[in-house]
């Protein structure tokens, strides 16, 4: 009898104290370039998960190259959600890792990507090496800024990008084979994500252009002045489709699956998609993305599934280890 | 004619040359100036590019030696952790070596001795963030009757706490129920109130503060054991035995004198059988011998304190009441409740100035005679006192148990004082002086044959 007493005296102190829980905390495994779109849109969901709960919610944000934090997550980093900056990088977590199912992607509208955004080229005022197009970052003399493809999103995008180019105008693959060989020639420093690559071409002085994400491009312009920067929009690119997804297996351990699964749907709301908009990330949203349709140009644009087959079979002809990435550096 | 047409040649081509030469001259400077441009253009990038792969290179290894496990070593102990803390390994220790000096006491040999008192390896640990453990071997045991080394697990836990609120421990560790099991912060040994209350138990326990940390609780249950001891690997019979403890320290977050105020009330209630422990003096000597009696059912126990920790000043009451069935096992085979309760008043100053805390005095100067540094020091006083039920020594033929009233005491008051060195973080000395005036007792031959004086010394060493 007295051990009854006891259990259910403590069963209802454990139920008292779970339910007195208010404060929750969410760990958002992001990539590079994003630091300023979730910055804005952390505050937004808080006030709106307090207003819609009652409940505090704290968004912890980790940044970096999106192989690199995805490889951190499988590692064991607790990341609630993951916005990262391809889906070839949120598919090991559900291959590997098994933190998530493998049709990840269906569960959120638009393959899960409730932004995209492109790859353009940053370049000095005047453009003084006259580049217009992929062509000029081949040609001597011309320093290229890009990140390492090993261990970045946008780098990937980038050299995808590229290849798209290059198959069009130099012959099929083996011509966009020794056209991208030829641009990495060009690069001299290659740098973890896409932050770090902004970061050698703005801050430190180095190269001629900067492959980069449209608004991180966008980003440069308005921090450090259109007086030291123009973008250059190339004949064509690729569309990039920066995904977003609840770790199950994390949030399930945590408890804040509801919270998480809110935090992700809200990114698709008026005013997700107005912070991502507002930050140079083009909206999903039909409003949004008429309502900022003018600040981005207009190109042609491919996209990964209809130029490589999707993300799996391009990580595995270019970026997995020996594939051409690895055969073309190396050189 | 041919001369004059050559020489008007040569004048007309030098004229032409002195004209055009600033402007090759001119250019050429041009083109080299733009090469030189050029080639400080590049090797400006060059050092740019250098520059950031140095840089690159660097942040590199910072990243590479944040995820490094880290070793430290100090005051504190020593540690393996990895690099987000989630694994940690701690090495501690604990020894005491004591000289135990007994005034007066002409009937007993054997009793002034030098003695490892606890000599102990600590080792604790975290197994990814949430979990706890702990293992602490005792080398420096004594077995009373002959006097050899013996081996025990003074604690051996496991602790997972996923809310401030609510953890729960599983294993040997201190109960509950006393305020200081198996310790006395101020004095080399604990009062008799330690005597009536339990050690070190095995079990099930959930704990946690609430308030803001203001409140901090633990219940539990636990296998029983008797009091002032620790409990062995397993139990001696079927029945459970609950415990806990409630600490208020209502102006801890506060910066008043009071912030070091607590109340506390300790309690255990359970069926324990068997043997009694011994009641000892705070000298540690046989006070009441239990010989035929034995345990036999409900026993209960409960011990309110309060404390303070202010500044130098340190003060703390505790009182201990226990009520135990009780049956002789011999004849006649009276069965009755015995009510024994203790209490204590203890105190200390610290000379030097320092902090008293609960669980230390941290000198401002580390003993260095060279650099006319000595350490701190703190006196300390402590008056304690005994009271056994009167059934324990009335007549067997009568209902009671029987015990002798004067090769045993009926209760004893305890006058203390001490002075206790702390010579660094890690090494202190202990000298207490302490005087038992009994109640009953007066055998020859006996540890209550008269008033006890005993003199102990401590040095110890921790980190």
């Amino acid at each position: 009898m007295k051990l009854y007493r006891l259990l259910s005296t403590a069963a209802l102190l454990a139920a008292a104290f779970t339910a007195a829980a208010k404060d929750v905390q969410l760990l958002n495994v992001s990539y590079d370039p994003t630091r300023e779109l979730y910055a804005e849109f952390n505050q937004a969901f808080a006030a709106h998960w307090k207003a819609q709960t009652g409940d505090t919610v704290t968004i912890k944000q980790s940044h970096g190259g999106s192989g690199k934090q995805a490889r951190s997550v499988i590692d064991g980093l607790p990341a609630d959600v993951v916005t990262l900056a391809l889906a070839g990088d949120i598919d090991p977590l559900a291959s590997v890792a098994k933190l998530l199912p493998a049709d990840w992607q269906k569960r959120l509208p638009n393959n899960s990507a409730p932004y995209t955004s492109t790859i353009v080229f940053l370049v000095r005022k005047g453009n003084p090496q006259k580049i217009h197009d992929w062509e000029d970052l081949v040609k001597p003399g011309v320093s290229v800024i890009t990140p390492n493809p090993k261990t970045s999103g946008g780098a990937r995008w980038n050299y995808l990008a590229a290849w798209a180019y290059a198959r069009r105008h130099h012959g099929g693959d083996e011509g966009a084979k020794k056209f991208v060989a030829a641009l990495f020639k060009n690069v001299p420093v290659l740098d973890s994500g896409a932050r770090g690559s902004t970061t050698t071409f703005v801050q430190r002085g180095i190269g001629d252009v900067l492959l980069a994400w449209e608004n991180e491009a966008f980003l440069a312009l308005k921090e450090f002045g259109a007086d030291s920067f123009e973008i250059v929009v190339p004949s064509l690119s690729i569309l990039a489709e920066p995904p977003v997804a609840v770790v199950d297996k994390v949030v399930d351990r945590k408890g804040t699956r509801a919270v998480a699964q809110a935090y992700l749907e809200y990114l698709y709301s008026e005013e997700g998609q107005e912070i991502a908009g507002r930050n140079f990330y083009r909206p999903s949203a039909p409003a949004a993305a008429a309502k900022y349709a003018k600040q981005f140009p207009r190109l042609e644009l491919v996209t990964i599934e209809s130029e490589f087959g999707g993300w799996t079979s391009a990580q595995k002809a270019h970026f997995a280890d020996g594939a051409v990435f690895d055969q073309i550096y190396a050189k | 004619m041919r001369n004059s047409t050559s020489a008007f040649s040569i004048a007309a081509t030098a004229a032409s040359l002195l004209l055009l030469a600033p402007a090759a001259s001119a250019a050429t400077e041009s083109k080299e100036l733009e090469a030189l441009h050029e080639q400080i253009r590049l090797l400006d990038q060059k050092i740019r590019v250098l520059e950031r792969k140095q840089e690159l290179a660097a942040e590199a290894s910072a990243e590479a030696a944040k995820k490094q496990p880290a070793v430290a070593a100090g005051a504190g102990g020593f540690s393996l952790a990895s690099s987000d803390k989630a694994y940690e390994l701690k090495l501690r220790a604990l020894a005491q070596a004591d000289a135990r000096f007994y005034l007066g006491d002409d009937g007993i040999a054997g009793n002034d001795q030098f003695l490892l008192r606890r000599v102990r390896a600590i080792l604790t640990g975290t197994l990814g963030k949430n979990f706890e453990f702990a293992l602490v071997p005792e080398f420096g045991g004594i077995d009373a009757a002959s006097k050899a080394s013996t081996f025990s697990v003074v604690d051996a836990w496991v602790a997972a706490k996923a809310h401030p609120a609510l953890g729960v421990k599983f294993g040997k560790f201190i109960s509950p129920v006393a305020l200081e099991p198996g310790s006395d912060r101020l004095f080399v040994e604990s009062s008799f109130v330690n005597t009536l209350l339990p050690n070190r138990d095995l079990g099930l326990e959930l704990d946690g503060t609430l308030a803001g940390g203001l409140l901090e609780y633990r219940a539990g249950i636990y296998n029983g054991v008797r009091n002032n001891t620790s409990s062995v690997g397993g139990d001696l019979n079927d029945t459970k035995t609950f415990a806990g403890r409630v600490t208020v320290t209502p102006f801890a977050k506060t910066e008043s004198f009071a912030k070091g105020l607590g109340v506390a009330l300790g309690a255990s209630s359970g069926s324990e059988n068997g043997t009694i422990q011994n009641i000892v003096t705070n000298g540690q000597q046989t006070l009441a011998s239990f010989g035929s009696l034995s345990g036999a059912g409900d026993h209960t126990r409960f011990s309110p304190a309060a404390f303070l920790y202010s500044g130098p000043y340190s003060f703390i009451a505790e009182y201990a009441q226990e009520r135990h069935r009780l049956v002789r096992t011999a004849a006649p085979l009276n069965r009755f409740t015995a009510t024994n309760d203790a209490w204590r008043v203890s105190s200390g100053y610290v000379l030097t100035g320092e902090d008293s805390t609960a669980r230390s005095v941290t000198p401002k100067t580390n003993f260095d005679p060279a650099a006319g540094t000595w350490g701190a020091f703190e006196v300390v006083g402590r008056i304690s006192g005994l009271h056994l039920d009167r059934r324990l020594f009335a007549p067997a033929a009568n209902g009671g148990g029987g015990l002798s009233a004067t090769t045993n005491a009926t209760g004893a008051t305890a006058y203390g004082l001490g002075l206790n060195w702390y010579l660094n973080r890690n090494v202190r000395f202990l000298l207490n002086y302490e005087y038992t005036d009994f109640d009953g007792g007066g055998a020859a031959n006996t540890a209550v044959a008269d008033a006890e004086q005993a003199l102990f010394n401590r040095l110890q060493v921790s980190f």
